[in-house]
């Protein structure tokens, strides 16, 4: 949902489809390969080391490190979302009522208590 | 005295500001609290590690170290780190009503602090840091009286000016200060917040964001 708004704020066309899964990654710099990396991580993936190399290639090893520490404190913040199962915020409720929708996110589990 | 998260010594140049956070996180695990000794919270980090290590298993095929928690501190842990996105609110309330309201705040702050602190180690392609001994100091349990029904599963403190999530663990606001000591660090940077909307670290916000959301994705979560 924050990508959405913060995309805005630098007037930058992501397409959402891409935290899902589908193209448009390739439209945010080195985008194609941090969410090959987010994906590997989350997974668990056998690919990781490989994702992380073609990431350290592409951007470095100081982004490396700032694109990990992302990718793993969002591990920690989808469990705490998850276990204590906290609503959306009402303005990101009211924001993305069409993306959702779009997406298919409104079918995960957790939107049951998400959405109040 | 053993030195945990020496990143500088291994080579990685991870920003101080990050090591101090999960130094930090270490020895807050390893203190005794109002709802569960050291010894308690160490296993209940072992527990979430195993779990969420094993994630990709089904459930009944995962393997765990011996424990003396109850049943119920197991289960919660376990489902917290491998199978988050399974709970609903007859689950949360089962697990509340069988380990205390605080005391699952306490453990649900613990799985996910140590499911960051691993997973960042597994990004940088290090070994999971070894858990600490229990020392003798003790974590602050104090509940916070201004909580009310949000439609969590949890009160949570209001009213509260920040994004929904950050106020999560705010029923025991150390466990939450535990927690979002390390989303500070590595998420936002020190100087940074949840709602700045532009910032000047090496990924650019929609590099962030891009990121982020398919960890989320991912992880099937919905917030």
């Amino acid at each position: 949902m924050l990508l959405r708004a913060s995309s805005k704020a630098v007037a930058l066309q992501v397409q959402e489809e891409a935290t899902m899964g589908g193209d448009g990654s390739a439209l945010v710099e080195a985008g194609e390969e941090l969410v090959a990396f987010g994906e590997a991580l989350t997974l668990g993936s056998d690919e990781l080391d490989a994702a992380r190399a073609r990431l350290r290639s592409k951007v470095g090893e100081a982004t490396l490190i700032e694109a990990a520490a992302i990718a793993a404190i969002f591990n920690g913040l989808v469990r705490t979302a998850d276990a204590t199962g906290i609503p959306l915020d009402k303005s990101m409720q009211d924001a993305t009522v069409q993306v959702r929708e779009r997406l298919g996110i409104n079918d995960f589990a957790g939107a049951q208590n998400t959405l109040g | 005295m053993q030195i945990h998260f020496n990143y500088p010594a291994e080579g990685f140049g991870v920003r101080e500001e990050i090591m101090h956070a999960h130094r930090s996180s270490w020895r807050t695990l390893a203190s005794a609290s109002g709802f569960w000794t050291a010894q308690q919270r160490i296993e209940i980090a072992e527990q979430a590690r195993a779990a969420r290590s094993q994630r990709s298993e089904l459930s009944f095929n995962r393997d765990y170290p011996a424990s003396e928690l109850s049943p119920a501190a197991l289960e919660a842990a376990r489902t917290i780190a491998a199978d988050a996105k399974k709970i609903n609110r007859a689950w949360a309330q089962q697990q509340t009503e069988a380990v205390g309201l605080a005391a699952y705040v306490e453990l649900a702050a613990i799985v996910a602090s140590v499911a960051a602190i691993d997973a960042f180690a597994e990004a940088l392609g290090r070994p999971h840091e070894v858990l600490p001994q229990p020392n003798n100091e003790t974590v602050d349990s104090t509940l916070n009286e201004s909580v009310a029904d949000i439609g969590a599963y949890l009160p949570m403190q209001e009213p509260w000016p920040n994004p929904n999530v950050s106020r999560a663990y705010s029923l025991v606001p150390t466990a939450n200060a535990m927690f979002f000591g390390n989303v500070q660090v590595m998420y936002t940077g020190k100087d940074r917040g949840f709602n700045d909307l532009v910032w000047d670290g090496p990924l650019s916000r929609p590099q962030a964001e891009l990121l982020a959301a398919r960890v989320s994705s991912v992880n099937e979560c919905f917030y």
